[in-house]
C-alpha cells in the first residue's frame, strides 16, 4: 500500500504543462470574386488602409502606384487591441469600405510561452462593397480565406 | 527545499499506515449517532504560500463520523500570480468541497482511519490576462480580460490516513483525484486556474493534503 500512496504523491510531479503551441493568428484574407462565375478576380489597387494603423498594406513606395491581386487574396491584419477594424480599399476609380467586427479571446498557456489571443466569430458589420460573405470565422495561421468579395 | 518537504511528507505517510494497522486490536461496536467532530487547517497550502510567491492559499476541512461513514467538508482560498513571457495571469476565489469517507478500519477503538470517499468541488473565482504584445502593423500596446464571476465545479476520489497523535490532536492526509471539471464561463479570458482544482489544461489532476486536527467529542462514547 505504501508504494501506491508514493505513487500518488509523485504523480503530480509528472503533470507537464500545455505545449507552447498557438496557431492563433490575426491576418486576414479576403479573396475576390468575378459576381457572375464565382471565379477568383483579378483587382487592381492603390492599396488598403486599416483605419488607425500606421502601415498601409499594398503601398508602393515611394510613389504610391496600382497593385494587382491577379487571383490572390489581399492579405490584410485586424486590430488585436480592439473588436473592430475598418479598412478602406483605394481602387483606381472609388474607394470601398469594410468593417468587420470580432471576438477576442486570451489564453495564458503557460509561464514559459508567449500568450495567445484567438480571433473568432467574425462578422461584417457594414461595407458598400456589392456582396460580401464570411466564409471562414476564426482567423488561424492556415492560408485560408476567411472573406469572399464579389464584384 | 521543496525536495525536503517532499522527503519529509513521504516519510511521514510511509510511516503513518504502519502507527494504523498496529492498532487494529480492539472493536468498536456500530453506532450512527455521531461521537465527535474533527476541524483541521492543511499544512501545504501555507508551506506552498512561503517557498512560492506566485501561490498564496489556505485549507480548512472538518468531518463528523456517522459510524464508519464520515461526513466531510473542506473550505479554502488561494490565489495564483503567474508571470508568461509576454503577459501576466492572476487569480483569486474560494472554494468548498463536501462528501463522504468511509472508514475501512472498522474495529479500530480509536476511530483511526484509512478511508476512501468522494467529493464534490465548488469554487467562485476572478481571473485576468494581462498582456502587452508587440504586433507588425499595431505596434506595442497592452490589453486585459478578466472576469470577476466565474465558477467551476468538480468530482473527487479520495484517499489517506486519519491517526489520532494524542489525545484530541490527530494528523492525517488526503490523495485526491480530481475530474469531471466543468465552468460556466465560455468568456474571454479561458480559464487556466481554478481555485482548489488546479490547472484546466488536463483533463484530470491530482491533488494532496496533509492536515493537523482537533478532535471535539460531542458525546460520551459506551465502553
Amino acid at each position: 500500500m505504501r508504494w501506491i500512496f508514493a505513487a500518488a504523491l509523485l504523480l503530480p510531479a509528472c503533470l507537464d504543462k500545455p505545449d507552447c503551441i498557438s496557431q492563433a493568428d490575426n491576418t486576414l484574407r479576403i479573396a475576390f470574386k468575378k459576381a457572375g462565375s464565382g471565379a477568383a478576380d483579378t483587382v487592381v489597387i492603390y492599396h488598403i488602409e486599416a483605419i488607425g494603423a500606421d502601415s498601409v498594406f499594398y503601398k508602393q513606395v515611394p510613389v504610391d502606384r496600382p497593385d494587382t491581386l491577379r487571383g490572390t487574396p489581399a492579405v490584410v491584419a485586424v486590430n488585436p487591441f480592439a473588436d473592430t477594424t475598418d479598412f478602406v480599399f483605394r481602387f483606381p476609380t472609388e474607394n470601398k469600405v469594410l468593417k468587420v467586427r470580432y471576438q477576442r479571446s486570451m489564453r495564458f498557456i503557460n509561464e514559459n510561452c508567449f500568450s495567445e489571443l484567438r480571433i473568432s466569430n467574425l462578422q461584417v458589420r457594414f461595407t458598400d462593397f456589392d456582396s460580401v460573405r464570411v466564409v471562414e470565422s476564426s482567423l488561424t495561421q492556415s492560408n485560408v480565406v476567411h472573406i469572399e468579395i464579389y464584384r | 527545499m521543496w525536495f525536503i518537504l517532499k522527503s519529509i511528507v513521504n516519510h511521514i505517510i510511509l510511516l503513518l499506515p504502519i502507527v494504523v494497522f498496529a492498532q487494529q486490536a480492539d472493536t468498536v461496536k456500530p453506532g450512527f449517532f455521531p461521537t465527535g467532530i474533527r476541524v483541521g487547517v492543511d499544512v501545504v497550502a501555507p508551506l506552498y504560500s512561503i517557498t512560492d510567491n506566485r501561490f498564496s492559499g489556505y485549507e480548512f476541512s472538518a468531518d463528523v463520523d456517522f459510524y464508519r461513514y464520515y461526513l466531510t467538508a473542506d473550505i479554502g482560498q488561494w490565489e495564483r500570480n503567474l508571470k508568461g513571457t509576454d503577459s501576466r495571469y492572476t487569480n483569486s476565489g474560494n472554494y468548498f468541497r463536501a462528501g463522504i469517507d468511509v472508514n475501512f478500519l472498522k474495529k479500530d477503538p480509536d476511530r483511526n482511519m484509512l478511508f476512501f470517499g468522494f467529493r464534490y468541488g465548488r469554487s467562485v473565482f476572478s481571473e485576468q490576462v494581462e498582456r502587452t504584445v508587440t504586433d507588425p502593423v499595431w505596434g506595442i500596446q497592452s490589453d486585459i480580460q478578466s472576469d470577476a464571476g466565474r465558477r467551476a465545479g468538480w468530482l473527487e476520489i479520495t484517499g489517506g490516513l486519519r491517526v489520532k497523535m494524542y489525545r484530541f490532536i490527530w494528523m492525517g492526509y488526503t490523495v485526491r483525484y480530481k475530474f469531471a471539471l466543468h465552468s460556466n464561463s465560455n468568456d474571454s479570458p479561458d480559464v487556466y486556474d481554478v481555485p482548489g482544482y488546479g490547472g484546466t489544461f488536463k483533463t484530470t489532476t491530482w491533488g494532496f493534503n496533509y492536515l493537523i486536527m482537533v478532535r471535539i467529542p460531542v458525546r460520551k462514547e459506551k465502553p
